[in-house]
């Protein structure tokens, strides 16, 4: 089976596993095995959330159309594409780390910390859109649905604030990350490797979440 | 090889955007129940593509890839049976029960299955009431007078009145018992009008509406003794 050829292969007393391993390879697939299991706990947490957004969807198919149709979608493509792209560009970070590429592996991270961020802050703007129009039953707030199914709608549109709201503190615990493997690249910090492809799973799962987030929440509603 | 690694990876994102961009055009088309189903679809071919390339799934060792391929069973039983589940039962949904408290929209006449009516029910047979004038309730005639009476103010709250299908407020007004409760509706109290205004109605019409809302909304009605459910 072809491995992936990023397995450690660094030079001199780098290359030398931590004392509890045999080789380098079974301590790569030790940190990946680890960080998979974190991952596997992360998709059923989210898991649960689609589910009983999709119990609810075909109880009240009219309403939940009627309701996402009051999201932005032009902001919501654009913020999985924004997303995509910055699962590229971690991933061209992964491919500089080995050939010991320090700037293409600064650069690409800070891009993709910086693509994070515009998420967040389009992201924002819809928040406050939402909160303007009195679409966000959060925090007490006033509910306002002058069509009817509004307490379906309102079940909506809390299921939104949920979805939406967790992928953020996700992505922003992502940005942190992705951060502090740039602080460690602009130090020249040796091992990266590994660290730098485990930052990357966390970041890929945080947009295959948005993946399934987006056409739930947004393409819900018949645009034509 | 550098250089056709990082072709690789451009050629899948534009393959991700491409999807992304169909994914969104479809939602403009009317496909009726295709569109729900598609979209899901074509997210999960996104999410498979996310997980072989980006997260190297493709050429990973083999006990990653069990640990992976376990959260997404996981994931598939947890939905797949639960989904099961729901679609085998209708009545909790046709009730109104997964609202959330408080607000219910009124089914539409005879959309809501009725136990009593049900062909294989069979009345319990006529007895003697064991206390003099216990309040019997006829859900299914109660339907009838709530859908053409009632709901003028129990379907939407009107002036306070308790909505059909609120749990709570009702629960409420069963507090002082349910034969209160009906007296207070054939009498009038506070906002309710005698008899909700239609004197032609019988006292027993009254009482199977109000037997009607409160299974509508969930309460179970007090059992009487001497009856099917509870010999049984």
């Amino acid at each position: 089976m072809a491995y992936r050829s990023v397995i450690p292969t660094p030079p001199g007393a780098e290359a030398r596993p931590a004392p509890q391993f045999d080789s380098l390879r079974q301590q790569y697939e030790a940190d990946t095995l680890g960080m998979w299991i974190f991952l596997a706990s992360e998709i059923l947490f989210f898991g649960g959330l689609f589910m009983t957004y999709i119990i609810y969807r075909a109880a009240y198919p009219e309403a939940f159309e009627a309701a996402s149709s009051r999201l932005d979608l032009l902001l919501g493509g654009l913020n999985t594409a924004i997303l995509l792209t910055s699962s590229l560009t971690m991933t061209l970070a992964d491919d500089a780390v080995l050939p010991r590429n320090r700037k293409a592996l600064i650069g690409w991270l800070a891009v993709t910390a910086l693509l994070g961020a515009v998420f967040l802050a389009i992201k924002g703007i819809e928040y406050s859109r939402e909160f303007r129009e009195h679409l966000a039953p959060v925090f007490g707030r006033r509910f306002e649905f002058p069509e009817p199914h509004a307490e379906q709608a309102r079940l909506f549109f809390s299921f939104y604030f949920a979805l939406t709201g967790l992928h953020a503190l996700h992505l922003l615990i992502g940005i942190m990350v992705v951060l502090l493997m740039l602080a460690l690249a602009i130090r020249g910090a040796p091992r990266l490797e590994a660290k730098v492809i485990i930052a990357g799973l966390y970041w890929h799962l945080v947009d295959l979440i948005w993946v399934f987030v987006f056409p739930l929440l947004y393409l819900a509603a018949r645009h034509g | 090889m550098d250089e056709r690694k990082r072709r690789n990876h451009l050629g899948i994102w534009l393959l991700l955007l491409g999807l992304l961009g169909l994914n969104v055009a479809l939602s403009f088309l009317d496909l009726g129940i295709l569109n729900p189903i598609l979209t899901i679809a074509l997210a999960a071919l996104q999410a498979l593509i996310i997980v072989a390339f980006f997260m190297y799934m493709r050429s990973a060792a083999p006990v990653p890839r069990i640990a992976a391929a376990t959260g997404f069973f996981w994931l598939l039983l947890m939905i797949g049976l639960t989904l099961t589940d729901y679609q085998t039962r209708f009545e909790d949904i046709a009730l109104g029960r997964l609202l959330p408290e408080p607000g219910w929209e009124s089914p539409p006449a005879g959309a809501v299955p009725n136990p009593l009516t049900e062909p294989g029910y069979s009345p319990a047979p006529q007895q003697p009431a064991p206390t003099p004038g216990p309040t019997a309730f006829d859900t299914a005639s109660g339907e009838h007078i709530y859908i053409s009476v009632c709901i003028v103010c129990h379907g939407e709250g009107l002036g306070g009145a308790p909505r059909a299908g609120d749990k709570a407020a009702w629960l409420k007004r069963t507090e002082q018992g349910v034969d209160t409760l009906a007296a207070h509706a054939v009498n009038g109290f506070k906002g309710m009008p005698p008899k909700g205004g239609h004197p032609e109605l019988s006292e027993q019409d009254i009482h199977n509406a109000v037997g009607y809302m409160l299974y509508a909304s969930g309460i179970e009605l007090p059992k009487r003794s001497g009856s099917k459910l509870e010999s049984d």
